[in-house]
């Protein structure tokens, strides 16, 4: 194409129409983008904390109908037979308190007391840093370990209805705690120290080793077969876990909150890409009905110029110039206010979350995607239009 | 620049009518003003190098026949071939080409740009082959007493006579093995058309090209070759 006839075809671009397309089509693809992208980045979060506890489970039998009254545990072969399965990547056994415990917490002014229960699990199934918990004979302090869920609980529950200050994890961890143990006729006491909060172990966790000895000294002389079990299982496998435990009449307490979390997250993040898809969609059809009409408006023009020999190829070119450069025009501000909407959600971090960054290359590819099409799609009508 | 330069060195020797007839002719919507036409529902080859005056009264189809040759229309029984090739199996690129290297064309109702000023409608022909230098042009316009003073304005400011001889040193500005001239002199004065005829002359014999010219009455004056009815 000419200098000259880009100009006689330019008399008729209809500007006003062709910025509303880009406008329209910056708020879609930014809204798809930034709906990407932050589905990334959340996944991402809640993937940070899930990622450590998803991949364990805690197994055990079902009770049956008229509940059994003889505790029903795991024997070695059967735990075994499950550490063999192609599920599995490690077994680890709970091992209970065969004695009885008496927990007191004692402030200024006040004192409570409550009976308690311990377990143990192998440390290397804790999610809480095990160089400290460890118990040795002859030590006077006993570490213990509790479930994040009971603080959560206190804090959230209790707490806020009783209009009490909510105790984070290392005030609790001052709290002066003494241990009573007893059976077997002999009484013993510890001291207890808070050594961490567990969200993957649903119990009042001690070492094996305290357990152990307790148990010796202490202990009814019961069935000490386990009841639980804790799972690490191997994630590309996950899938054959359900069916298992299903068919060996097992159960796991473990439930699929955080996948849940996950589709609903998949939800609402589908519902604004679907609205951001819809505004492109819309945009999309602004500017080929603005180019179509600027293209029957220019009808006259384009019949003289491929009657003087133009190529039906050349004239388009004018046209589809014009929507490659808007089209990337558009394209590279809904990157820019995606990043700069990126940039703005790390300093709003708080002290609750830690918002995990996800690449933006999936959604910068997701509006290259969209802006390829927008392109190719304008560019066939062209050239149709052209050919007739 | 997006056209086929494939054309740039085959020439067309031959146009060939087999048994066309427009479609008003054939469906008897309108009849032909001759039953002895030599050309319609006959078989007539134009051939390169010669003159060719179609004449007929208005009516007759003249304008139609230059726009099917020019392959605008198709609304026609029979077929026009290039060389032995249908028109209209001929894709949208080649026949661009053949526009540009083949077969110049200036249709009865001009086809100028009338935002665009003599000059600019000149060059958005000439700049598809640069066949001409502007100084050529210029001559060209000179002959045709198109001076200084007009050829910088829009056309839509010229008489019809002056935008017929811009249409004529435009068709002029290619290459070209077929020069097709619906009516180039109807508004012309006897000065005008001698300089216009004495131009198309050197210019198709300098070219080795044929002049296919239609006229009512105001004639081309070349002497043609041959005469054909409409």
């Amino acid at each position: 194409m000419t200098r000259l006839s880009n100009r006689l075809l330019s008399k008729n671009l209809n500007r006003p129409r062709l910025a509303a397309f880009a406008i329209a089509d910056f708020i879609g693809l930014t809204i798809v983008m930034i709906a990407i992208h932050f589905y990334g980045d959340i996944k991402a979060t809640l993937h940070s904390v899930a990622d450590d506890n998803a991949d364990y489970i805690v197994i055990s039998k079902k009770i049956g109908t008229f509940g059994s009254i003889e505790r029903e545990g795991f024997t070695d072969n059967e735990i075994d037979t499950i550490g063999t399965q192609s599920w599995v990547e490690d077994v680890g056994r709970f091992e209970s308190s065969r004695f009885d415990v008496n927990a007191t917490v004692m402030m200024p002014g006040a004192t409570m007391s409550t009976a308690l229960f311990f377990e143990s699990v192998p440390n290397r199934f804790l999610d809480v840093p095990v160089t400290t918990f460890t118990f040795s004979d002859g030590d006077t302090t006993v570490p213990v370990i509790l479930p994040k869920e009971y603080l959560s609980l206190y804090n959230f529950g209790y707490a806020s209805a009783r209009n009490l200050p909510a105790i984070s994890e290392a005030m609790l961890g001052m709290v002066p705690l003494r241990l009573t143990i007893s059976g077997n006729g002999q009484t013993e006491t510890y001291k207890g120290r808070i050594a961490g909060f567990s969200s993957r172990i649903n119990t009042i966790a001690v070492p094996e080793s305290f357990i152990r000895s307790a148990n010796a000294r202490l202990g009814n002389g019961d069935n000490d077969l386990p009841s639980r079990l804790i799972v690490k299982i191997n994630p590309t496998m996950k899938h054959l876990a359900a069916s298992y435990l299903d068919s060996h009449g097992l159960e796991t307490t473990t439930s699929g909150v955080l996948s849940r979390t996950d589709s609903i997250l998949s939800v609402i993040t589908g519902g604004v890409v679907v609205t951001g898809l819809l505004i492109c969609a819309l945009s999309l059809f602004l500017l080929t009905l603005s180019i179509y009409l600027m293209l029957e408006k220019s009808r006259d023009k384009i019949k003289l110029l491929l009657m003087l020999g133009y190529t039906p190829g050349a004239i388009s070119s004018y046209y589809q110039r014009i929507i490659v450069i808007l089209n990337i025009v558009v394209l590279a501000a809904a990157v820019t206010a995606t990043f700069l909407t990126d940039k703005m959600a790390i300093h709003r971090d708080d002290a609750y979350i830690t918002i995990q960054h996800s690449s933006l290359w999936t959604s910068v590819a997701a509006g290259m995607a969209l802006t390829a099409a927008a392109i190719l799609i304008n560019f066939a009508s062209i050239r149709k239009f052209a050919r007739n | 620049m997006n056209f086929n330069l494939s054309n740039k060195s085959k020439t067309i020797g031959c146009i060939t009518l087999k048994k066309v007839i427009p479609d008003v002719f054939a469906d008897g919507t309108a009849r032909p003003l001759h039953d002895a036409s030599d050309i319609w529902n006959r078989d007539f080859t134009f051939n390169r190098g010669e003159m060719y005056r179609i004449q007929a009264a208005s009516g007759g189809g003249k304008s139609s026949l230059c726009a099917f040759i020019y392959g605008l229309r198709h609304d026609y029984h029979g077929s026009i071939e290039f060389d032995g090739e249908d028109i209209r199996n001929i894709k949208s690129d080649s026949l661009a080409a053949t526009r540009t290297y083949n077969i110049a064309y200036l249709p009865q109702e001009l086809a100028l740009f009338h935002e665009l000023t003599v000059v600019e409608n000149i060059e958005i022909k000439n700049s598809l082959t640069n066949f001409k230098t502007p100084g050529q042009i210029k001559d060209m316009l000179g002959l045709l007493g198109l001076g200084e003073d007009v050829i910088n304005r829009n056309v839509s400011t010229l008489s019809i006579g002056q935008q017929q001889r811009v249409a004529i040193i435009r068709s002029l500005c290619q290459p070209f093995d077929f020069l097709l001239l619906d009516e180039p002199v109807s508004h012309l004065d006897e000065k005008n058309n001698i300089a216009a005829s004495n131009l198309i002359e050197s210019e198709a014999n300098s070219a080795g090209a044929a002049v296919i010219t239609t006229s009512v009455g105001n004639h081309l004056l070349i002497n043609p070759t041959k005469i054909v009815r409409l």
